[in-house]
């Protein structure tokens, strides 16, 4: 997993603060997925864990990461079929691990 | 031109903050996570915004669900990741047009004078009707009476929350409208919205310093961003 930066680079227009601020940003919303996805998993709340998934989407495509925005996107459509397949439940909790460890390091 | 911006992600409002500030003719005035927050802010001051930036997916309801519970919504922008709900929007005539996240500038900058040429669009068409009724007037509802007052003899509107406050030379008339509504019912020509919460008869005009404008005995204040416009509007030698 790479993740690419240049949209958020782009959106500062060179503005170091406003691009330090925006990855805080990115980080805070990417910390808090998981327990989310999971508070909404434990109340068989379909329509809670599909809105979790599909915010995460918008940011996989800030990062560029395509192959992870691909799963999510099935992934989205099954939740939106009252759909949650046990290896789409930890494949996301394997993305949302690397992710969270790649962001903060940057 | 003055918008608010609904989206439950914090980063999205935070680039459209962003985008707005590297654009000489939007202000965003407040941003809110969710259409029930917004709501409040939106009775209260319908008479500064001019249009919402909207994302579809709220956690309360849907875009369009929330569109749905305004009496009179002003015009929208929508936001999503969902190509495929760009069909439903054209199902609203306020929906002006539909931004896809991630939003680049140069799209967001197209939307804009999208919004732009539909609010002065909206307004001369209503110039328009008023020369066809050959109208230098407008009636207004004061106390259960329709007053008529003159456009020459209005000095300035401003904003009062619900209401608008007409000033004229001789009297002060407080109207239950929006800002929106009494610019789409003064000519152009005339009239010109210095700030989001005036808008001022050019030919009063006194003279301007800085960003105020002198009007009888009162200054009226002028947007950085609409300074240039106004300049360009006033006979200069």
């Amino acid at each position: 997993m790479k993740l690419d930066l240049s949209y958020l680079e782009e959106v500062s227009g060179g503005d170091q603060d406003l691009f330090q601020s925006l990855l805080v940003i990115m980080q805070d919303e990417l910390s808090t997925v998981w327990e989310e996805f999971e508070l909404y998993r434990t109340q068989t709340d379909y329509e809670g864990m599909h809105r979790v998934v599909h915010t995460l989407k918008s940011k996989l495509d800030i990062m560029k990461l395509e192959n992870e925005a691909v799963f999510i996107r099935q992934m989205e459509l099954n939740l939106g079929n009252e759909t949650l397949e046990i290896d789409d439940h930890e494949n996301l909790r394997i993305l949302l691990e690397e992710l969270n460890d790649k962001i903060k390091n940057i | 031109m003055n918008c608010i911006v609904i989206d439950d992600e914090k980063m999205t409002r935070e680039i459209i903050r962003s985008m707005s500030e590297m654009h000489p003719d939007v202000t965003v005035l407040e941003d809110f996570d969710s259409p029930v927050a917004a709501f409040g802010y939106l009775t209260k001051n319908s008479a500064d915004i001019d249009f919402i930036f909207l994302d579809i997916h709220l956690p309360e309801f849907t875009g369009f669900e929330f569109l749905n519970t305004l009496t009179t919504p002003p015009p929208v922008i929508l936001i999503s990741n969902d190509p495929e709900k760009a069909l439903k929007a054209f199902e609203y005539e306020d929906i002006v047009d539909y931004l896809l996240k991630p939003i680049e500038f140069s799209r967001f900058a197209k939307s804009i004078t999208k919004m732009k040429n539909y609010l002065n669009k909206n307004a001369s068409n209503s110039e328009t009707s008023d020369s066809k009724n050959e109208s230098n007037q407008l009636f207004v509802n004061v106390n259960k009476r329709l007053i008529k007052i003159g456009f020459d003899d209005i000095e300035f509107i401003k904003a009062n929350g619900d209401y608008v406050d007409i000033n004229t030379s001789e009297k002060k008339y407080l109207v239950h409208s929006t800002m929106i509504n009494v610019e789409n019912k003064l000519p152009s020509s005339m009239f010109f919205k210095s700030h989001r919460s005036y808008i001022i008869n050019l030919s009063k005009i006194i003279d301007i310093e800085d960003n105020t404008a002198l009007i009888g005995k009162n200054v009226i204040p002028i947007s950085q961003a609409k300074k240039a416009d106004l300049m360009e509007k006033l006979n200069r030698l």
